[in-house]
């Protein structure tokens, strides 16, 4: 038997909000390979000398796909001069921060 | 070391896609929790079977139209998750959406992993084992 490729669960969504030099992505969901280029597409063109927040609140999963795209991120925050937090992950995601040993390479905000 | 006889709980097909991977792990996550009370457990069987179908789809080399066999067995104390794919082994990808970091994590959070090439039918087969604990 072959099974759809459906989900049962919430799908990956990913939010931008610009306010000024100051961007928030709202990520919701759960953060795979498959989910990947929605995120690249979000995170296209970030403001230099800016702020980018990514809220992780609603993000129930992620596994190393997503992280190789936050560590994409914090490279490119030092090559194009912003700066980056990562807001409210829950336990699973910091679970992976940490398994991967980058949970110190980020600021995360509770 | 397994013993007893094993008992097969899920056996399932899914397209070689990404979209697969998501429901590969909602898949395993419903048998997991009939099999085991350890909510830790069940979801590190989630991290390790996302990576585990990331790598068979990304780095898999499969043909087109293959598909991926998911098994789960249990045995005295111990759950397999077994993830095949009609591929012909993993070989490392400069455009990979992992930071080789996929196998570490498979083999950490799992009590131990196999990776059996060929396997059943000359696939290339990811073997994870995990504590079991009955409800």
């Amino acid at each position: 038997m072959t099974q759809s490729g459906e989900p049962v669960g919430d799908q990956f969504v990913v939010r931008r909000v610009d306010s000024g030099r100051e961007v928030l992505l709202e990520l919701t969901g759960e953060l795979d390979v498959a989910g990947i280029p929605r995120l690249s597409e979000a995170a296209g063109r970030l403001p230099a000398h800016g702020h980018v927040t990514i809220d992780l609140s609603q993000l129930s999963f992620m596994d190393s796909s997503g992280i190789r795209m936050l560590m994409s991120l914090d490279l490119r925050s030092r090559a194009e001069h912003w700066t980056l937090t990562l807001h409210a992950p829950q336990p699973q995601v910091l679970n992976v921060l940490k398994l991967c040993g980058f949970e110190d390479r980020f600021e995360i905000t509770p | 070391m397994t013993s007893g006889a094993s008992v097969e709980r899920y056996r399932a097909e899914f397209p070689n896609d990404v979209a697969s991977v998501r429901a590969i792990r909602d898949q395993v996550v419903v048998v997991a929790r009939e099999c085991i009370a350890e909510e830790a457990t069940v979801q590190d069987i989630r991290l390790a079977v996302s990576e585990a179908a990331t790598n068979s789809v990304v780095h898999g080399r499969a043909p087109e139209g293959a598909l991926l066999v998911v098994r789960i067995e249990t045995f005295d104390a111990e759950m397999c998750v077994i993830i095949a794919d009609q591929g012909h082994g993993m070989l490392p990808r400069h455009d990979s959406p992992g930071l080789g970091l996929g196998l570490p994590i498979m083999s950490t959070v799992a009590s131990r992993m196999e990776v059996v090439s060929p396997g059943v039918d000359g696939n290339t087969e990811v073997h994870m084992y995990f504590p079991l604990t009955t409800n």
